[in-house]
């Protein structure tokens, strides 16, 4: 009789074991799965970390503003201004008005020349008397 | 779009410049010439030459002008004809001209009265030079022999009883 004992012993113990291990892995997966679940809630919080741009360098020096900034600025300030009030359209219509005035100035003295310029002055102490071409008489 | 037009404008100055030039080259430069002249009686005698009331010059060939000296009537009361103290020598004029070539004469006439004409011309004189690159060409006029049948001495005749 004793026999039989162990041979209906034997399938017992290996469900018994079966069992322990289902539940050994089972509780295992489960709670791996639980982590998993875990980790998304923890994402959902607000994280200050991320808020924070990294990319923002710590040194204060590079944060200072820079003449170049301001050269940009004032660009951009130029750009926006009317032709009348930016500086370059004063000196370009300077230029030609200067220009303008020199050129009839220069044409003036350049056809007077060119037509025999001043008459010499008459010394009247000397001369009786000065005629011909540029003379008054 | 600028750049283009400054070159462009760049390259015309060049053009601009030569055009001017070019207008002065044609339009020709005109340079004074000057011919100083002094004027003297010659044989003219101080009687002859207080008898003339107006002296005129004549410029005649490569240019012409007419002039006339002064009377006492214009500005700075000076004068030349009729004459005062300026003799036997009338005095230096001037005459300024364009001319630098050919051959340019400068006469002198001495008359009794006014206006000028040939019937009562008593003395002239006159000297002719050739235009050139001289600047200043000074000279003498001469008058010439007075013409006493234009211009007679006032004879006072007496009568006798």
């Amino acid at each position: 009789m004793s026999p039989r004992r162990k041979r209906s012993g034997g399938p017992g113990v290996a469900l018994a074991l079966l069992a322990s291990a289902l539940l050994i892995f089972g509780v295992h997966g489960s709670s791996a799965f639980a982590a998993d679940d875990d980790e998304l809630p923890k994402a959902s919080k607000p994280d200050t970390s991320q808020v924070e741009d990294t990319d923002r360098p710590k040194d204060k020096s590079l944060l200072a503003r820079q003449p170049a900034d301001d050269a940009v600025a004032k660009k951009g300030e130029d750009d926006n201004l009317a032709f009348y009030q930016k500086w370059q359209f004063w000196a370009v219509t300077g230029g030609i008005a200067v220009g303008l005035v020199a050129a009839i100035w220069g044409g003036i003295t350049l056809y007077h020349s060119v037509n025999g310029g001043d008459v010499r002055p008459c010394n009247t102490a000397s001369f009786i008397g000065c005629y011909g071409q540029g003379e008054s008489q | 779009m600028k750049s283009a037009r400054a070159t462009k404008m760049k390259r015309s100055l060049p053009l601009m410049a030569l055009t001017l030039l070019g207008l002065s080259a044609a339009a020709g430069c005109d340079t004074y010439h000057y011919y100083d002249i002094d004027v003297s009686f010659g044989t003219v005698t101080e009687e002859e030459a207080s008898k003339l009331q107006l002296c005129t010059l004549v410029v005649s060939g490569a240019d012409s002008h007419e002039a006339s000296f002064p009377d006492g009537s214009g500005q700075g009361g000076k004068t030349v004809c009729p004459i005062g103290n300026n003799w036997p020598d009338m005095g230096t004029f001037e005459y300024a001209s364009f001319a630098d070539s050919g051959k340019i004469t400068l006469t002198v006439n001495g008359y009794k009265t006014s206006p000028p004409t040939t019937a009562n011309l008593c003395t002239s004189g006159s000297i002719s030079f050739s235009a050139g690159a001289e600047i200043t060409q000074p000279g003498t006029i001469t008058m010439g022999t007075f013409d006493d049948a234009n211009c007679p001495s006032s004879i006072t005749t007496a009568t006798t009883n």
